[in-house]
This record gives C-alpha cells, sequence and structure tokens, in this order.
C-alpha cells in the first residue's frame, strides 16, 4: 500500500472525524457550552499519560467487539450479540477464579482468559446453531441472547457471586494469580509514571495480536477463505460445496470468543472482581467500530482507538461543564457513524467537491 | 449513405471512457426512421454504452448525438423519455406484484388527485388494439410469462407516446415461437412509424427482423449496412474480426453403464409439483441436451444435482453411487464438475481474485494450501497456468473477477470446472450472455471434453446450441420430461413446440 493510497483510505475518516467534531462543538455551543471544552477534552485525552491510559483502556475492548462483529460481517453475518458474549465471558472468569483461587499465575492468567473464551464462544455459537440448524434470523436470536445472557449474568452477580460484605451489586474479588498486569507497572519497571494510576493493562497487547491473528486468519487461512466466501456470495459457496450450517456456527463461535475476551481486561486487568453494569454497550459500541474499519481487523485497532477516545473525551466534558454530561459520546459517536454509513451521501461528496475545485 | 432527411438518429464521432477503459470511441452511425436497426458485437464491444448514452443515463466525453436532424444533449433518462426515446432493458423494472395498468402508469401516475383507473385502461386497450398486444391489464405481473412481462414493457413505452424503441437483448429468455410472435409486434410497430433499435448477439434474429445493422467491435463502429446484404457467417465474421472455427462433433460409442442416473425424481414444494418423476441417464462421452423454457424446473434439477437441496424423491447415482451419500467435496474429487445457470449469483465471488475464484470448490486441496494456510504462491501458479490455456483477459491474477467481461468471467468458470478430470459435467447455460469468440470456445472445450469421455449434461434455452452439441436431447415442461429424441431426429420447430406445450413422452428406441 503506497502512501497516496493511505492518504485516499484515510480521507474519508478523517473527514468524518472532522464534521463530527464540528457539529459536536455546535451542539455544545447551542446548550450555552464554550466549545473550547471540547479542545480541552481533546488534548487532555490525547497528550497526557492519566488521559491516554484511559482512553486505551475503552480501546481494549472496543478491538475485541469490534473484531467479534467484524468476523461475522466477513462471513455474511450480523453479530449483534457481542454485549451478552461479552457478559458470560467476564462472568466465565469470576466463576473460575472463584473455584480455583489457588493456583500460580502461570496457570491462573492462561485459564482465566481460556474460560472468558470458551464462555463467549458458546454464547455465541447458541445463535449460529439456531441460525444454521433452525432457520431463525441471527438479529433476532443474538438480541433476545443479549437480554438473556445479560440478566443471566446479573443473576449470577446478585446471588451466587455476591460479594456480600458491600452493598454494591458486585462479586467477590479475584485472588491475585489472576491479576494481569496494568501498563503502569511495566512504565514503572523502566523508571517512568508513564498511565499511572490509570486502568490500562497488558490485555491491550492480547487484544492488538488478536487483531493481527483476525487478518491472517480471515485472508490467508482456509478457513477464513470459507468464510469470506460465503459472506460475499453465499450461493456460489453453497455450489461448491462450502457449508452454511458449519461455517455459521464457526463464525459466531469465533466472534463469541473474541467478545468474551473482554472479561480479561474488566475482570483480570482492571476491577478484579465484576460489577452489575460494567459494560457501557462496549458490545453495540464495537458495531460502530467495524463499520468504521469497514472490517479491516487493523482498521479495526485504528477506530477502536478513536471511540476509546472519544469515550474517555466525553467523560472529560462532563468534569469539565456543568451543562453536559458523558453521554454526548453517544452524540458524537452517532454523527460519526452517520458520516460514515452516508459515506456516498456526505463526505464522498465534499471530497469530489474539493477535487473538482482544485482542478478548475 | 441514406437520404439524411430520413434518419431518426445520428451519432457523431461518440467517445465515452471509463477510467482507462474506453468504451465507445469515435461511435458513429445512423438509425433509419421507421426501421428495425440492429447493433451487434461482443460483449464489451461497447453495444450497450452507445445505448445508455442514447437513453441519457451517462453523458458521453465527446461527440454529438442528433436527434431528426437537430443536436441533442441529454443528462437523464427523464430527457431521453420527453424526446420519445424508450428503452426495455435486459431485466425487466415491473414490480412483481403491482397489475399490469399499474406498472404501465408507474412514473406517469398524477401525484395530486385521484387515479382515474377507466380512463388509463381504456387508452391502453386503444394502444393493445393498434398494435395487436394481448395482455390482461388486470393481471399481475408476477403471474405472468416471460414474454408478457416484455410486452407490459413495450406497452410501458408505447403508453409515454415513444418514438424510438430500444431493447437490449430482448430475445435472451424467450422460446422461439414467443420470439416470433415479439417481431411480428416490432414489425407492427415499425409499420406505425416507429423506430426500433435492437441491442443483440444472436445472428439469426439480426438476419430474420432487422432492416439495418451496426456491427461494434473493441468499442468502435465497423460498419453499418442493410441486412439483405449479410449472411450468417459473413456477419459473424465482422462482429470477432476473423473466420468462425468450425465445430467438429466427435462421435464416441456408447458404454455400458451410466455415468449419471436419474431415477423417478420428483420434487414438490407447499403442494405445487416442481419436479415430476424424472428418469434419464447421461453416459460417458456423450452430450445429453435438457431443453426446456426456463422455469419449468431446470433450476430445481441443477440443485439436486448439486446436492443444493435435498427435498426430493427418488435416486440420483453419479458412478452407481447416490449422490446423497457423497460430500460435495467427495463428487468434486470423483470429477463431478457443475456449470451454474446463474454465473454472477452461483458460480463466482465477484469481488474475490481470479485466483482466489478459481480455486473455490478445491480450496481444500493439497495442491493449494500448506496446512491450514492457502499457498499464495501455490494459487497463482495455478491460476496463470489457467489463464493461459483459456486465454482469459486481462490475464492478470490478482484482478477482482467481478470487472472482468461476462465472457471472460464465463471461460473462468469453464476453465475452474474443467481443470481436473471430469467425469461428469452438468454445464446450465454455459455460454449464456457471452460473445461469439467464448461461445466458440467454450463449444469447442465442452467437445473435447466429451471426446476424453466425459458425460456432459447440457441445460440450455438456445435450441442453437443444444441441435449443434447434443447427442440425445430431452424437453422439460412443467418439471417433467415430456420428449426425449436423437438428435438427429429433432427440430427446431417441434422442440419449440413441446417446450411451450409439453408432449406425450415418446420413447427412445
Amino acid at each position: 500500500m503506497n502512501r497516496r493510497h493511505l492518504f485516499q483510505v484515510l480521507l474519508g475518516p478523517g473527514l468524518a472525524i472532522l464534521i463530527s467534531a464540528l457539529l459536536t462543538a455546535g451542539i455544545l455551543l447551542a446548550f450555552g457550552e464554550s466549545p473550547a471544552i471540547l479542545w480541552e477534552a481533546f488534548t487532555s485525552t490525547f497528550f497526557n499519560g492519566f488521559g491516554l491510559g484511559y482512553t486505551l483502556f475503552y480501546t481494549t475492548p472496543l478491538i475485541l467487539t469490534g473484531l467479534s462483529v467484524a468476523l461475522c460481517f466477513h462471513a455474511g453475518l450480523f453479530n449483534i450479540g457481542a454485549e451478552g458474549q461479552l457478559h458470560f465471558g467476564a462472568a466465565a472468569i469470576i466463576g473460575i477464579a472463584l473455584l480455583f483461587p489457588h493456583l500460580p499465575p502461570f496457570v491462573a492468567i492462561p485459564l482465566g482468559m481460556l474460560s472468558s473464551i470458551v464462555a463467549g464462544g458458546v454464547w455465541g455459537w447458541i445463535a449460529g446453531f439456531l441460525k444454521a440448524k433452525r432457520g431463525s434470523h441471527e438479529v433476532i436470536v443474538t438480541i433476545l441472547l443479549n437480554f438473556i445472557g445479560i440478566t443471566f449474568v446479573n443473576y449470577l452477580i446478585l446471588y451466587p457471586f455476591k460479594n456480600t460484605q458491600v452493598q454494591n451489586p458486585e462479586t467477590l474479588a479475584i485472588s491475585k494469580s489472576y491479576f494481569v498486569p496494568p501498563l503502569s507497572d511495566i512504565s514503572a519497571f523502566f523508571g517512568s509514571e508513564l498511565f499511572r494510576t490509570t486502568p490500562v493493562n497488558c490485555t491491550l497487547f492480547l487484544s492488538v495480536i488478536f487483531a493481527v491473528i483476525c487478518h491472517f486468519f480471515l485472508f490467508k487461512t482456509v478457513q477464513g477463505y470459507e468464510l469470506r466466501a460465503l459472506g460475499q456470495n453465499a450461493s456460489a459457496a453453497r455450489f461448491n460445496g462450502i457449508s452454511l450450517t458449519r461455517n455459521t456456527m464457526i463464525a459466531f463461535t469465533l466472534a463469541g470468543a473474541l467478545a468474551g475476551l473482554v472479561g480479561v481486561n474488566e475482570v483480570m486487568g482492571f476491577q478484579h472482581k465484576l460489577i452489575e453494569g460494567f459494560s457501557p454497550q462496549y458490545g453495540f459500541t464495537g458495531i460502530a467500530v467495524a463499520l468504521m474499519a469497514r472490517n479491516n481487523p487493523i482498521g479495526i485497532v485504528l477506530a477502536a482507538f478513536l471511540f476509546g477516545a472519544i469515550h474517555n473525551g466525553a467523560r472529560e466534558i462532563e468534569f469539565l461543564s456543568e451543562r453536559i454530561s458523558k453521554e454526548i459520546s453517544i452524540v458524537m459517536e452517532a454523527l460519526l457513524i452517520i458520516l460514515i454509513a452516508g459515506h456516498q451521501f456526505f463526505i464522498a461528496k465534499i471530497i469530489h467537491f474539493f477535487k473538482r475545485g482544485s482542478r478548475d | 449513405m441514406h437520404d439524411p432527411i430520413q434518419n431518426k438518429i445520428t451519432f457523431s464521432k461518440i467517445t465515452k471512457t471509463f477510467g482507462a477503459v474506453v468504451a465507445n470511441q469515435e461511435v458513429s452511425f445512423s438509425i433509419v426512421k421507421g426501421s428495425i436497426h440492429g447493433v451487434v458485437g461482443e460483449n464489451g464491444a461497447g453495444k450497450s454504452t452507445i445505448m445508455k448514452i442514447l437513453y441519457g443515463m451517462f453523458p458521453p466525453d465527446s461527440g454529438e448525438i442528433l436527434f431528426d436532424e437537430r443536436s441533442i444533449t441529454l443528462s437523464t433518462p427523464h430527457d431521453a423519455i420527453q424526446l420519445g426515446i424508450g428503452m426495455v432493458h435486459q431485466h425487466f423494472m415491473l414490480v412483481p406484484t403491482l397489475t399490469v395498468w399499474e406498472n404501465i402508469i408507474l412514473g406517469q401516475e398524477p401525484t395530486l388527485g385521484r387515479l382515474n383507473k377507466a380512463a388509463i385502461v381504456k387508452s391502453l386497450e386503444a394502444i393493445k388494439t393498434l398494435y395487436g398486444f394481448h395482455v390482461d391489464l388486470n393481471a399481475r405481473v408476477e403471474s405472468l410469462s416471460v414474454g408478457h412481462q416484455q410486452q407490459v414493457e413495450i406497452l410501458k413505452l408505447l403508453y409515454r407516446d415513444a418514438s424510438i424503441l430500444i431493447l437490449d437483448e430482448p430475445t435472451a429468455v424467450l422460446t422461439p415461437q414467443e420470439v416470433d410472435s415479439l417481431f411480428d409486434k416490432l414489425r407492427t410497430l415499425k409499420k406505425a412509424g416507429k423506430t426500433i433499435v435492437v441491442v443483440t448477439h444472436k445472428l439469426k434474429e439480426i438476419l430474420k427482423f432487422t432492416d439495418f445493422v451496426t456491427v461494434m467491435r473493441q468499442g468502435q463502429t465497423i460498419e453499418t449496412l442493410p441486412t439483405s446484404t449479410l449472411t450468417e457467417s459473413s456477419l459473424a465474421e465482422k462482429i470477432i474480426g476473423r473466420k468462425r472455427i468450425p465445430l467438429n462433433r466427435p462421435q464416441v460409442l456408447r458404454a455400458h453403464s451410466p455415468i449419471l442416473s436419474v431415477e423417478s425424481v420428483s420434487l414438490t414444494c407447499s403442494n405445487s409439483t416442481l419436479l415430476k418423476n424424472l428418469q434419464f441417464q447421461v453416459f460417458p462421452g456423450e452430450i445429453v441436451g435438457l431443453a426446456g423454457v426456463e422455469g419449468h424446473g431446470q433450476q430445481e434439477l441443477v440443485e439436486i444435482l448439486a446436492r443444493a437441496r435435498k427435498d426430493y424423491t427418488g435416486k440420483v447415482t453419479l458412478q452407481g453411487k447416490d449422490i446423497k451419500e457423497s460430500s460435495t467435496y467427495e463428487l468434486k474429487q470423483q470429477g463431478f464438475s457443475l456449470i451454474p445457470p446463474d454465473r454472477y449469483r452461483e458460480a463466482m465471488v465477484p469481488t474475490f481474485s481470479l485466483s482466489e475464484n478459481v480455486i473455490l470448490g478445491h480450496h481444500r486441496e493439497e495442491n493449494i494450501k500448506s496446512g491450514a494456510f492457502l499457498s499464495k504462491e501455490k494459487m497463482t501458479q495455478f491460476a496463470r497456468e489457467l489463464i493461459q490455456a483459456f486465454d482469459v483477459r486481462p490475464g492478470n491474477p490478482d484482478q477482482e473477477m467481478g470487472s472482468l467481461s461476462g465472457g471472460n468471467q464465463q471461460k473462468w468458470v469453464v476453465a475452474r470446472e474443467t481443470a481436473r478430470e471430469v467425469s461428469f459435467l452438468l454445464a446450465a447455460h454455459p455460454t449464456r450472455g457471452v460473445d461469439i469468440g467464448a461461445i466458440d470456445f467454450i463449444h469447442q472445450h465442452l467437445l473435447k471434453l466429451k471426446s476424453q469421455g466425459a458425460g456432459i449434461l447440457l441445460i440450455s434455452s438456445e435450441l442453437d446450441e443444444l441441435l449443434e452439441l447434443s447427442d440425445r436431447i430431452l424437453v422439460i415442461f412443467q418439471g417433467e420430461m415430456v420428449a426425449e429424441v436423437e438428435k438427429e431426429k429433432a427440430s427446431e420447430t417441434q422442440l419449440g413446440l413441446w417446450m411451450t406445450r409439453g408432449h406425450q413422452k415418446e420413447k427412445c428406441p
């Protein structure tokens, strides 16, 4: 990919970000707030270790859910169920960690990860199974499985795993051997204070590695080839012996497993317990992330970083302003999605306009 | 060439490029008022482009269009319609759930006020009687045959008072009888002073029905001349720019045991019978043609043979083994190949590259992959060999298949399906929408496979093709095998009749 091509690929999203920021500034103005706080939030999100630490912390789950959604998209399937799948993954870690509290870290950490992969994968597989064998529509099924999954996990939090010592709806804490080290530990090792007191942890690396794995899986392996062939032209794939049922189940299982890993970031990396409502809809934001990255695994890392930054920036705005709450992030994300989804109507026209202008 | 006053349309040095591709290069020809004018050429010759320019679908880069000797600019189809230029697209633009008259007024209905059905129907009835159309105006479009749907499309243009009718590949989906009836109507329209432009690559029809022909090749107009001066072979030579290679049909002795055997296969779906007690065999080294109007069970038969559906009764065996008992992959390993009827939808992944497409169905074979990974090197190597053997252009293995012309796409599908040893080939419409050069190539290739001992079931709606290639022809009508004839005893008219009306099954000696 040469530099010019890269520029063209990034031009559209770049413009979309700019326009949505301007529109958000307009909204702030309309509520009687100075748009300058947008800039302030921007700088404190990117240009100091604390803000960046939180941004990267939010980036991690969004990479995973973005990959989860994108993997299904490649197979022509729509996974709206990442939210439920990640709840399952997180709950499984708690279950395993409470069941085997005394394992050494080199066993405990892989086991915790594996449990989240398996639990998320199983929850994803159910959707795939219902779609493939029973013909249910995956959108309906995954939405319904979200309700069931989240409710079931909340039950686990409030009853079997509940920490009765506190008033909050949260589980007992997991033992130290399950902790994934925070990045501040690594920077402290080098004598730096970067990311100090922020929750960003090594799961970030794990999610980036999974993005690379997804890329290789989709574009280099036989199995990935089958998924993509199905997604691009299901009847041609079927005529050539690519099983729709089998691959639907594979896609949803893998998607669920990826979403399940969000639990690692949340439970093993940060809270060390599970709190009711821990996910600010990572699963649904993952859809936007995948959409923005056009399902490209590497692009998802970048898009997740952007959405992580918006999420963190909105927290800053809430802190800085009395009038604006952090839900402004939803507004900005929505604007971004509209601009990206309506690429042909907005961005392409603008680019076209300027190109013509420069030629005349 | 002709008296200039007669010219309805004159193209003068029209050039149109799409990116680096020159679709039309200085195209110039005239269409005589009140004539039937054929535009012929291979796929990608630019005939659709020039017609779309005339219909205002995109503006030319340079050049001029004269309409009744006046220069015109068309920026949208709306402009063209205003001038009385109408087009029937290859794929009909009808709403299946609406009735005929509703479809006809669609786009012309009053935006405010009441729809005066009585007045509309009355004026439509007048048009119908004037030009000899027979369509029930109150029927739903989805219940009509393809031929009748086409009549609706033409009526639509007449209702808009079009004086020029452009028909893009109008006969692609029609039976011989329907073709005759279509051209009868076109002749009536011509007598009433309408100008008709037919874009097609069927030489017989051009010769039989048109007054003038414009031959296009590689984006340029080669010649425009009166049809009466042409013969089928001279026209074909002008189109492809060289002589056609005559087909040599090898005779192969029939083996004792069939390669494919279909035993009392029936298929019913929600109370309607799609296939009724099909019974036939294909032997090694023979081509069995299956004639029939589209939608009479061919698609279902293809799906059954391709193992895409299993809800049938009866039995299909390949080399004596029930195909239900093997996987598609195993069948492919046994030498079962399939050219599906709908190339774009069923045979290829348009967004995949040539090399990704050519391994479809063979992607699990050892010579393609290494471990769980696809070997890019092996894929490219394999693709390069086939590109060479089948002369596919452009021959870049990394090019998206969707960007190739229809003929090259089809060659690529044929290449993939016959690259390995073939014992049985199901070829459904193998040359549909393909230019003459590629048709010749594919026909030769099928005959080569036959001479190598492959059994071929050829499904086609082109009787020419069936008569040229087949050893035996079966006729399917409403899901039932209504006739079986040896090639020597088959005639086009008889087959056409069986295809449309069915027939008491004749026993083949």
